[in-house]
């Protein structure tokens, strides 16, 4: 079955059992995460992840579940418990779900930066080095950077359906000082949508 | 359930170590958590969800590669560990060891949350907490339950599955008089197996919050300057947490930044304290059968009758120092490479009788329970707040004082140590260390301790 197919299933099996109306929010997403401390790599993670929510609307209530197995097994049970809190929760009655044909500003399609691993490296190894540059900077304790990309689909009962992509980029630095004895830690960090406007510099500074 | 089988978690293992690389291991849960929440009256946050996913590392002398994915199918999982491996570097090859049989542990039971029944008892307690007075502006409670499966297994032998629960509440009273508004708060938690709520516990807490909201709206300020504090039992373990405890945690204590460094058989406090981090102690909060490396919960005594014994350790930053996992690797979730983090940490009861400390006191400030903190473990200084604190005069406690907190140093401190009870009083909290939150317990018994700063607004 295709994911659309499925959504639209949930969506039916939703109203079916007494929602009066649905929403799922679906997302995938890539993340890298480069460290360095003391100029040795010391942590490279990347995560691959999925996952849904769901939201749905009964007597005015908003029930809410959530889960990332992507399987009408597992999407029927949210909306079962996601009813269940619906019989317990305060009425929010001016909430509703958006309808099609609403109006959108245009958003840029998100690009993600392709860097090589050795232009990542360099990037951390030179805002640690700017660090280590002032005086009484002991040692860099951690020199980081980070890559995020996600995609995010929204369908509704209603007949809602959207996708965008989205991300960011940022970079963070932890820096020891130590004088006459006393050992003080600072830390800064910066996030931008793009890695080309990141400003290690200033994070080291 | 974890479908993942020992074939697997092998031929997964020996991916992620075909180019070089020390150890692997793969971490696998699923976790279902609820929440249920109300505030101003109604029920206002009412969830459910499940988590699954795994993470695969591998480390390579000071290296850690941590892939982390939502896909648990092993054709997934061994792609994973295939491209995690390619990021070591070039190196000497090591093999997979034949699981340990007796290193499996079976699942415990834990029962599934009713959310039904859950949602009924928040209604009931919501009625309650109507009935508590004028004073009362503001209620908001919450409980949280969830239960999680887990395997772990690595490159050294190592396989374990695990079951485990976890539930809490939490309740936070605002009272407002003359104008006046004071806050307070209430907790409980801990990893029993069975999810549902004793209602009569959860309104014991209410109760416990309401009274000291109203304590507070009569309470002076309080003093400032040196002066002998008494910390009662009921105080929680605040102060050993922060203050000493993540100063002998492993990472620091590799990295030089911890105020214990190079400090192993030297005296660190006084002679009358002896700090436990404990995983062992059945039913706490902070308590766990296995850490999130697999190795088993342990007792570590880390101060002995003031003498620097240990340090805490996960396999990561005990390989590093030339020692062994002391069982204290956490994580949030599997999203989370492991950190050294502690479990239940107290400072053991000593022979003073409770009584006769705050008898034995002339002048002094006696804090019946701690707020929130922080410290740099990089030197140990440290500020607590005071939530329920008392004057004391010639033995007695004369009126309660407010808006205190407590400033001073981790080992000077404890070095001021004049005396120990023999009492022991728990709490809990969620402590929170490089971006991850994890369930901890603490504990001290009453201690005396001299010349404490303390930060009042009493002109």
């Amino acid at each position: 079955m295709n994911i659309n197919t499925l959504l639209e299933r949930i969506l039916a099996y939703s109203i079916k059992v007494g929602a009066d109306e649905c929403e799922i929010f679906l997302s995938r997403g890539e993340a890298k995460r480069l460290v360095i401390g003391e100029g040795q790599l010391r942590d490279r993670e990347i995560a691959l992840t999925n996952g849904f929510s769901l939201r749905l609307l009964k007597n005015s209530r908003i029930g809410f579940s959530y889960g990332n197995e992507i399987s009408e097994p597992a999407l029927k049970k949210a909306v079962d418990d996601a009813l269940i809190s619906c019989d317990f929760l305060a009425p929010e009655p001016l909430y509703g779900f958006t309808p099609p044909g609403a109006s959108y500003p245009a958003l840029p399609q998100y690009t993600p930066d392709e860097l090589s691993f050795r232009r990542e490296l360099d990037f951390v190894r030179n805002m640690e080095k700017k660090a280590l540059s002032a005086k009484a900077i002991a040692k860099v304790d951690k020199a980081a950077l980070s890559l995020v990309r996600a995609e995010a689909v929204i369908k509704n009962s209603l007949g809602l359906d959207l996708a965008y992509d989205t991300g960011y980029c940022s970079c963070s630095l932890l820096a020891v000082a130590q004088n006459s004895g006393e050992t003080e830690v600072g830390g800064e960090f910066m996030a931008k949508k793009h890695f080309d406007v990141l400003k290690p510099e200033t994070v080291a500074e | 359930m974890i479908e993942l089988t020992k074939e697997d978690a092998g031929n997964i293992l020996s991916a992620a170590l075909a180019k070089a690389g020390d150890m692997a291991d793969i971490y696998v849960t699923e976790a279902e958590n609820s929440v249920i929440g109300v505030e101003e009256g109604q029920i206002k946050k009412f969830y459910s969800g499940v988590s699954s996913g795994a993470g695969i590392r591998v480390l390579q002398d000071d290296l850690s590669v941590y892939f982390h994915t939502s896909d648990l199918s092993s054709k997934s999982l061994y792609r994973l560990a295939t491209e995690a491996g390619t990021s070591v570097k070039d190196g000497a090859k090591t093999g997979v060891a034949a699981f340990d049989e007796g290193a499996f542990r079976g699942p415990v039971s834990a029962s599934e949350t009713d959310l039904q029944m859950v949602g009924e008892l928040m209604r009931e307690l919501n009625e309650y907490s109507r009935s508590l007075g004028g004073f009362v502006k503001q209620v908001a409670f919450s409980c949280s339950m969830g239960r999680k499966n887990t395997l772990i297994a690595n490159s050294w032998g190592r396989f374990t599955l695990r079951q485990n629960s976890r539930r809490r509440f939490f309740v936070r009273i605002v009272g407002e008089q003359a104008g006046q508004l004071q806050t307070a708060i209430a907790t409980l938690g801990d990893t029993a197996s069975e999810l549902q709520w004793d209602e009569e516990l959860l309104r014991a807490k209410v109760d416990e919050a309401a009274d000291r909201v109203k304590l507070l709206l009569g309470a002076k300020a309080a003093p400032s300057g040196p002066m002998t504090v008494i910390l009662s039992s009921t105080a929680g373990g605040t102060m050993v947490h922060e203050a000493c405890g993540h100063g002998l945690e492993g990472d620091h204590i590799a990295k030089g930044l911890s105020v214990y460094c190079d400090k192993l058989g030297q005296q660190v406090a006084s002679p009358k304290i002896t700090v436990i981090d404990d995983a062992t102690l059945s039913g706490h909060y902070g308590s766990y059968e296995t850490d999130d490396e697999g190795e088993p919960g342990q007792k570590n005594v880390l101060i002995e009758k003031g003498i620097l014994k240990k340090y805490m350790y996960d396999i990561r930053s005990a390989r590093r120092a030339g020692a062994t996992s002391t069982g204290n690797a956490r994580r949030e979730s599997y999203r989370c490479p492991p950190l050294v983090r502690m479990s239940n940490t107290y400072i053991a009861p000593g022979e003073d009788q409770p009584e006769a400390i705050l008898a034995d006191t002339k002048n002094g400030l006696f804090v019946k329970k701690m707020g929130g903190g922080q410290v740099n473990t990089a030197n140990g200084d440290f500020v607590f707040e005071v939530s329920e604190g008392y004057i004391i005069e010639n033995g007695k406690l004369t009126y309660p004082v407010k808006n205190a907190t407590l400033i001073g140093n981790g080992p000077k401190t404890l070095n001021s140590v004049f005396a120990v009870g023999s009492d022991l009083g728990f709490a809990i909290g969620t402590c929170g260390k490089g971006g991850q939150s994890v369930p901890v317990g603490d504990a001290q018994p009453t201690l005396g301790l001299s010349d404490v700063i303390v930060g009042g607004t009493q002109s």
